[in-house]
């Protein structure tokens, strides 16, 4: 008669052979995974997985951090009138923030009010031409957008400057301080209108008496970058 | 009525002004044809175009990753680009080092940092300051022969109280720690001098002297092109076999460098 304890005897080897994988299969996991991590840091794995970046550098763009223009202005000097100057101006944008520029204008005295009253001349002809020239730095504090109508906007630029010159006439030369406060619109990208006022201060004698001068001139430049 | 004798009596100014004039026709179709457009791919989530070349302008349109954009031309640290999509507008350099050329090339744009500035090859120098008590405004054209030796031709206009100066000099400079960030040079040159005395004051004739002239200063490395440059120089003047006279002058400005 065939007891359970007999038909576990005729079982036993596929159950021992059976066992036998289990044991086998749970002795090699720490080896099989092992030789996983082994070959995830191996140098000769297949697959990178970075790209190696190399940079190349653009360097033929073309740089618009020049501007050259002309300008006509109303000169006020001090004790000889007002009178329409004409002038040039050079700019080199540093950054969006500074820049430095240099400019040269002429204009002619006109005659002082004691001249004209009592119908005499102090100074020559000659020594009525003025002519000034000036360096001076700005800082593009206020950028912005100017509106002309609904459809219409043109980038703007309102900045301070500040710097040194020399004005001449009557012979003489005369160190000068410059200030100013400038509005710039940009029509396009390589072409801009300004309205700036410039006070030039400088020492004049009159007579025997030392006194400052202030000397207001306001421009209307039209100027291009390139 | 002034403003047009001073007009017509002028030719170098009437020159230079009609040289501006014509240039005003000609300028813009030359950019145009010297405009070297360059193709890059976005590689970043988005880039920002503004209508103009300035943080304060808005910001009117992005574009996204692996859009391309066209290079057109730059003003300082802003790129203007087109878009795929027909938009122009401003980039910062910043964003732009962040496009592609090619998968694995990352495009690179030329800007001016510490270590240009220790390569430079020109600088022009503007200076304002004191010689012999009369305020002094110079301008310098600098050129470097290597990295501790240069060479500059300068220009300084003194207006006194009693005289005005005129002063064209050469100078050589050694800067012996070119690395530094402050860094000190030393200068060596000759020159010519003419004072014209005020006549409101001095009754006498214009003069005209050579001199030598010994000094030192340091330059002071700020942003992009700029530095700030300090020197200070004795001059000797040659004015005869028996007479010299001595003066010292001090500048302060900034300088840029190509």
């Amino acid at each position: 008669m065939e007891t359970r304890f007999f038909i576990f005897l005729l079982n036993a080897p596929r159950l021992l052979r059976g066992l036998g994988l289990v044991l086998l299969f749970m002795a090699s996991g720490p080896t099989w995974a092992a030789d996983a991590d082994k070959a995830a840091f191996s140098d000769d794995q297949v697959i990178q997985p970075t790209v190696e970046v190399h940079r190349v550098t653009i360097t033929a763009i073309d740089s618009q951090d020049l501007e050259i223009g002309i300008y006509r202005s109303r000169y006020i000097t001090e004790d000889f009138g007002s009178n329409s100057t004409i002038g040039a101006r050079l700019a080199y944008h540093v950054s969006e923030d500074f820049f430095v520029e240099a400019s040269i204008g002429e204009t002619e005295l006109s005659k002082t009010t004691a001249e004209k009253l009592f119908d005499f001349d102090t100074l020559s002809d000659a020594d009525r031409k003025l002519s000034y020239y000036d360096i001076v730095i700005g800082w593009n504090m206020f950028p912005g957008e100017t509106y002309f109508g609904s459809n219409w906007a043109f980038p703007m630029q309102l900045y301070l400057t500040a710097g040194m010159g020399n004005t001449e006439f009557a012979g003489e030369k005369r160190a000068s301080i410059i200030a100013g406060l400038g509005y710039r619109l940009l029509l396009t990208d390589w072409m801009a209108m300004h309205i700036d006022f410039r006070d030039r201060m400088y020492d004049v004698t009159v007579l025997t008496e030392d006194k400052s001068s202030h000397n207001i001139e306001a421009r209307l430049t039209w100027s291009f970058f390139f | 009525m002034n403003s047009g004798n001073s007009f017509r009596q002028s030719a170098p100014l009437r020159a230079t002004l009609c040289i501006c004039w014509l240039a005003g026709f000609f300028l813009p179709a030359g950019l145009l044809w010297a405009a070297n457009i360059q193709r890059v791919q976005v590689d970043d989530a988005y880039i920002e175009l503004h209508t103009g070349a300035g943080r304060g302008f808005p910001i009117y349109h992005v574009v996204e990753r692996h859009h391309w954009i066209d290079i057109i031309k730059r003003k300082s640290d802003w790129i203007k680009v087109l878009s795929d999509d027909g938009y122009t507008g401003w980039v910062f350099i910043d964003q732009m080092q962040l496009t592609l050329i090619a998968p694995g090339e990352r495009a690179k744009i030329d800007a001016p940092d510490v270590q240009q500035f220790q390569q430079r090859k020109y600088d022009i120098s503007i200076m304002a300051g004191d010689f012999a008590g009369a305020a002094a405004l110079s301008v310098v054209l600098g050129t470097n022969f290597t990295e501790n030796l240069s060479g500059e031709f300068g220009y300084t206009t003194a207006s006194g109280n009693y005289t005005n100066s005129l002063l064209w000099y050469a100078n050589m400079l050694t800067t012996p720690f070119p690395d530094w960030w402050i860094s000190p040079f030393f200068s060596v040159g000759f020159g010519h001098m003419k004072n014209s005395p005020r006549q409101s004051f001095v009754f006498a004739d214009e003069t005209s002297d050579l001199f030598a002239n010994a000094g030192l200063g340091v330059r002071l490395y700020l942003t992009r092109r700029v530095y700030l440059r300090w020197d200070v120089r004795d001059y000797v003047v040659f004015i005869n076999d028996n007479n010299s006279g001595k003066f010292r002058e001090w500048k302060l400005g900034f300088s840029f460098f190509f």
